[in-house]
């Protein structure tokens, strides 16, 4: 099997020499992204990331060496809904990439992709809600559902980049939702007995997440995205969280597990770190991957 | 200090990434291609002890600042930023911790207008209209992401005290090496305070920086600086009595090493920063050298401590005897080596703002009374979201 694969990769690489065209490069900004790209794009794309998953992508420091990444793109993929605004924006400027400006078909801001985003602001923002992200939750990659969703935009995207190479990229991205359209069922069937606790969150990024398997958020530690939370509002929550008999706290590991563990301890909880992106810890190799110790590390804190 | 240094570029992709919202284009009045704002604003207040003026202690504005970012059309992006600050007193500038900030009212200037080239070929980079002269590490720093309140001494006496921002034309290109080396040549009007402004001679220059990536947490900046340019009748101080002609010509060299912890969003970080302005004034042969060294330390979320220090110095012509003590030739004009010593301790506790405490010593080795400032400024940003540059 390991063989076919090689020689397919040969004969797809052929091909695309046969055309004369070099490979399309496209720069991803989170490891997530870089994975579906990869997986649609094969052997017709060069596939680089920015944010490495052990970074917060909120936060990404915005070392030049990645504009230079960002220079040589023909297609940047972002998550969009201002997660990347922070840093985004300053490497685009320093990258000087007409082919990846705003707005030119280069230019792919994945969010689009969604039916639906969730904690769209229905009321005035104001930052004293902290750093909100006003055009909704960013976070929407840790539903695999819109994982598959993405990998479609990206495949009409890269086929409208490279029309030669349309149907490879069409059925690349209609063979991954079959391989991960099985597995989306399963992961939500085995997260039944994860679905009778309700959980309580560090930073507001698990919403799809629970959205898509079912589970109950009471709340996040940090409910200011982006500000220290403040010890009145920790206190309530550990009352509820002890009232309502929460059992886990998930955080992502970029989280301040200090003090998420100091909360999880107080409402008599355990801290669950989670990957919350690709690579986010050594396990999560990949997007599936991903999903699977998300599953495994929920199930195993509810004792199954 | 990342989670302060502010807005420059927040937002082209925000604008793009917009909803779009009600239209009416029978009117023809819409808000969609409003430029993205922001609004900085610098609080200060100071308590001087100090051998050359009084006029420290207070509070002020030190700065607020409007700026406007926006795509212009395929071709050019655009950055305005309109600043208002205290009235420059220049009669009170004063070689050490600053200028004087006089309470005689406030002025604007149009501190940045540029347009920036998107369409250029081979990744070429073309700035026009009025920005900070890229020398250095510090020069090129809006005040409000200054590492201290006060710029080094020896950026204020070599580079100026109002900023290096010029009219022209700026090129510059990432140049084909293993690491990400950027070398910018820039030719614009001088009008700053080093300069002859009535001259009709450009300011020309360039900057190298070379970025080295040691791991995906820590980095180290190497960079050169060089601009030349007609000088001023008073530049550096150099004796009241001269009226300097001729060139000036400014080297810099400076060395940054920046380590930013994965291990948590705003966990630890530290930046470390040495920078080096060798003056050659075709006139005036005391040999001017300055240099700062700072390092600033993010030790928890919303902490950052910054530690500098920095020395102006310059070889004086052995003084006639009876002018010695004469009272023109005291004060601003008599000093051969300042030194300065900084602390600070920020509480950052948003992106949007800082509330930060400094304490600076000044020491010209004139008399015995070191000078000493303490400040307490607030610096606040509304509007569209803040860019961290690196
Ligand atoms: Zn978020």
């Amino acid at each position: 099997m390991p063989r076919l694969t090689v020689i397919a990769g040969l004969v797809a690489g052929l091909v695309v020499g046969a055309a004369g065209a070099a490979p399309l490069k496209v720069v991803c900004t989170l490891t997530d992204l870089g994975w579906l790209a990869a997986e649609v794009g094969g052997e017709d794309t060069e596939v680089a990331v920015l944010c490495p998953g052990q970074y917060d992508p909120h936060f990404l420091p915005a070392r030049p060496s990645l504009a230079r990444e960002l220079g040589k793109a023909d297609l940047l993929c972002y998550n969009g809904l201002e997660l990347e605004i922070g840093w985004l924006p300053a490497l685009l400027e320093k990258a000087r990439n007409p082919r990846i400006r705003p707005g030119t078909a280069g230019d792919l801001d994945c969010s689009q992709a969604l039916s639906r985003v969730l904690d769209v602001p229905t009321g005035p923002v104001s930052r004293a809600q902290g750093d909100v992200h006003p055009l909704g939750n960013p976070h929407y990659l840790l539903d695999p559902r819109n994982g598959v969703l993405v990998a479609k935009l990206m495949a009409a995207r890269m086929s409208e980049l490279r029309p030669e190479a349309a149907e490879r990229f069409q059925d690349r991205a209609n063979r991954l939702a079959a391989d991960l359209t099985p597995r989306i069922a399963a992961w939500r069937e085995a997260a039944a007995p994860v679905r009778e606790r309700p959980l309580v969150q560090y930073h507001t990024q698990w919403e799809y997440l629970a959205d898509w398997l079912g589970l109950e958020l009471l709340g996040a530690v940090e409910h200011r995205p982006g500000i220290s939370p403040s010890p009145r509002h920790v206190e309530e929550l550990e009352a509820r969280g002890r009232a309502t008999g929460v059992r886990e706290l998930i955080a992502a590991p970029w989280n301040h597990l200090d003090a998420a563990r100091k909360a999880a301890d107080r409402m008599g909880a355990v801290l669950v770190e989670l990957p919350a992106a690709v690579g986010a810890l050594p396990e999560a190799v990949d997007y599936v991957a991903m999903f699977d110790l998300i599953l495994a590390r929920l199930l195993a804190a509810a004792g199954e | 200090m990342r989670a302060r240094q502010c807005c420059l570029l927040a937002a082209f992709c925000a604008a793009a990434a917009a909803p779009v919202l009600a239209q009416s284009t029978a009117t023809g009045i819409s808000p969609e291609f409003n430029p993205a704002i922001s609004v900085n604003t610098l609080v200060i207040g100071r308590v001087a002890e100090r051998s050359t003026d009084r006029a420290y202690n207070g509070g002020d504005l030190q700065e607020a600042e409007v700026q406007f970012t926006s795509v212009v059309d395929p071709y050019w992006n655009a950055n305005v930023v309109f600043a208002v600050h205290p009235t420059h007193d220049h009669a009170q500038d004063n070689a050490e911790g600053g200028e004087t900030e006089s309470h005689g009212g406030y002025e604007g200037d149009v501190e940045v207008a540029y347009v920036d080239g998107q369409a250029l070929p081979g990744g070429f980079g073309l700035r026009l209209g009025k920005d900070y002269l890229p020398f250095g590490k510090h020069v090129p720093l809006h005040t409000h992401q200054f590492p201290f309140v006060d710029s080094p001494v020896a950026i204020q006496a070599c580079l100026g005290n109002h900023g290096l921002t010029e009219v022209g034309v700026r090129l510059s290109h990432d140049l084909p090496l293993p690491w990400y080396s950027d070398l910018a040549a820039y030719g614009v009007d001088g009008q700053a305070e080093i300069f002859d402004g009535a001259s009709r001679d450009l300011v020309y220059g360039a900057r190298w920086t070379n970025l080295f990536d040691l791991s995906l947490e820590s980095t180290v900046e190497v960079g050169g600086s060089w601009l030349e340019g007609p000088l001023s009748a008073d530049y550096l101080l150099l004796d009241p009595d001269v009226t300097l002609a001729g060139d000036l010509a400014v080297w810099g060299a400076d060395l940054t090493y920046k380590w930013i912890s994965a291990s948590a969003s705003k966990g630890p970080a530290l930046t470390m920063t040495g920078e080096v302005i060798v003056p050659r004034p075709d006139q005036g042969a005391q040999d001017p050298i300055g240099w700062y060294a700072l390092a600033q330390y993010r030790f928890a979320r919303n902490w950052w401590l910054g530690l500098g220090a920095g020395v102006l110095d310059r070889d004086l012509p052995e003084p006639a005897e009876e002018e010695e003590s004469g009272p023109e030739h005291g004060g601003l004009f008599a000093w051969e080596e300042v030194r300065e010593y900084k602390a600070n301790l920020t509480w950052v506790p948003s992106e949007f703002s800082a509330v930060r405490l400094e304490g600076a010593r000044f020491d010209d080795q004139i008399g015995d009374n070191d000078d000493w400032l303490v400040s307490l400024q607030v610096n606040v940003t509304i509007g569209s979201h803040p860019a961290h540059l690196y």
